[in-house]
């Protein structure tokens, strides 16, 4: 009895150091180093969930993946065929990690016409000189980006977004981090709700959409300026742009407004609640409407050519000259 | 202004049939008649004439359908109104809702249609339920607002555009629900 009883526990023994070897294994972080001939302007999909992962231009039409894959990845796919190439780390369906298990270690060299859509969960992106376009998304992890062309929307839930010298129709959009941009140009449309902005840009046409962070932007040539916030302040400077056109809005967050001195503009200001509007332009000064609690201030600078439209429910506007 | 309901109840009280106030068939028959007579008689005045009385019977029946809708009492509102008519909200119909009101129940719906179809929301948004009445919160202070100034453009589009916020907030959430791979970081 006592002898049937040692088989089986160094049996159990056994089975359980060859699950462990195996899981092991399966931990250790597997090398990778690919590379495919591509076309010039190849259309590219990358999905990694987890690491860093960087992506550079090349000289020549050539797609290239280097680095370690993720601890618990089951392997690759890498498909490239007809213009379109797609790179995946494979990951088990679902995870319980831990914080010592190392993610993907990732660099992706790709050609600079390349249009390119990544996606990611917990991954940390660093994107330079993507020319044919950039969609970047994660949920979790910092996205760097610069030097990228065409249509440039870089997406996070978690992460904050550091956007420098992005060029073309450029989208930034977080949930809870902070978004610094610095040298975008063309269009250039920047959205959080928690996060903060700060944000130096000379983009012809400017929206900004936020809920609760703070917002720190000067614009430089900038022409069109569309502003939407809730409760944060929002402290917006717009210089060599004399004849802007304005439109923003706040419930109860502050607008603070920096134009050139000589701005070429009608300005249409208006609060709903009792809230102040500071004139630092000329010396009109806000009226209270005949009916509500409300106040208003219309004046025209120079031949009025362009406009100011500002709004708030209960916040406050004060408007600048530089 | 006559409603739709209010339409239906009169064409049902109208008479599923009319009986003419003379025998019509006698006239027919008689035409049947000539008709199948050899025809010696110059064609021009027939060919002439035809198509006028075609067009007098089709001015007929234009004139008697006019009557006969003016007759009936159907407010001329209601035919103009018709091709635009949409849902009504609470019974109005809709060019009299407020149109704060008329965006709020646009934004709604798709609301309601985007939560009934969040699953398990990933923990990476945080309390999003949260989220969501900090922008209730904002489009309550806009139409306390607008108690003050009703139509208000700036206010009104202000509205809408918290609502859109809200809008692809929500569709955000919806593509990181359970669907898609579990991650547990701990």
């Amino acid at each position: 009895m006592k002898a049937q009883t040692n088989l089986t526990s160094a049996l159990l023994a056994g089975v359980m150091s060859l699950i462990l070897t195996l899981h092991a294994s399966a931990q250790s972080q597997q090398s990778i180093d690919e590379t495919r001939q591509v076309s010039a302007n190849e259309k590219i999909t990358l999905e990694v969930m987890r690491g860093d992962v960087r992506i550079r231009t090349g000289s020549d039409n050539t797609f290239s993946v280097r680095g370690q894959l993720d601890e618990l990845a089951e392997g690759f796919e890498l498909e490239s065929e007809n213009g379109f190439t797609r790179f995946e780390v494979v990951m088990p369906r679902s995870i319980r990690g831990s914080r010592n298990e190392e993610g993907s270690d990732l660099e992706i060299v790709l050609p600079a016409n390349s249009d390119v859509e990544f996606t990611g969960v917990n991954v940390a992106v660093d994107a330079a000189g993507i020319l044919g376009g950039s969609s970047i998304t994660t949920v979790n992890g910092d996205i760097v980006a610069s030097d990228l062309g065409g249509v440039v929307a870089l997406k996070t839930v978690n992460g904050p977004i550091n956007s420098s010298n992005n060029r073309g129709r450029v989208s930034l959009q977080t949930v809870n981090g902070e978004i610094t941009d610095n040298g975008s140009s063309g269009r250039l449309e920047v959205s959080t709700v928690n996060g903060a902005m700060d944000i130096n840009s000379a983009a012809e046409e400017v929206t900004l959409n936020m809920v609760n962070g703070e917002v720190q932007a000067n614009f430089e040539g900038t022409g069109t300026l569309e502003f939407n916030g809730i409760n944060g302040e929002m402290r917006i400077a717009i210089s060599n742009s004399q004849t802007p056109r304005v439109s923003g809005s706040s419930v109860s967050g502050e607008i603070e407004l920096q134009l050139d001195a000589d701005v070429d503009a009608r300005f249409d200001l208006r609060t709903n609640v009792g809230s102040r509007i500071h004139n630092g332009i000329t010396d009109d000064e806000a009226q209270r409407p005949q009916f509500g609690p409300g106040r208003s201030l219309q004046f025209t600078t120079g031949q009025g050519n362009g406009s100011v439209e500002l709004n708030t429910v209960s916040g406050s506007i004060d408007i600048l000259a530089e | 202004m006559k409603t739709d309901r209010q339409l239906d109840q009169l064409i049902e009280s109208l008479p599923r049939e009319i009986t003419p106030r003379r025998d019509l068939w006698a006239g027919i028959e008689a035409q049947l008649d000539q008709q199948a007579m050899p025809a010696i008689h110059s064609r021009h005045p027939a060919k002439f004439f035809a198509p006028a009385s075609r067009w007098a019977a089709v001015l007929a029946v234009a004139v008697l359908g006019v009557l006969w809708w003016s007759g009936i009492g159907i407010d001329p509102a209601l035919q103009v109104a018709q091709p635009t008519m949409e849902p009504a909200l609470n019974g109005q119909a809709i060019e009299q809702v407020p149109a704060d009101q008329q965006i709020a129940a646009v934004y709604t719906a798709i609301k309601a249609e985007l939560l009934s179809s969040v699953g398990l929301v990933s923990a990476d948004f945080g309390d999003w339920q949260y989220q969501l009445t900090l922008w209730d919160q904002a489009l309550s202070e806009v139409r306390d607002a607008l108690n003050y100034y009703p139509e208000e453009p700036a206010l009104l589009a202000q509205m809408e555009g918290i609502y859109q916020q809200q809008i692809e907030y929500l569709q955000w959430v919806g593509t990181l629900d359970s669907g898609s791979t579990i991650w547990m970081e701990n």
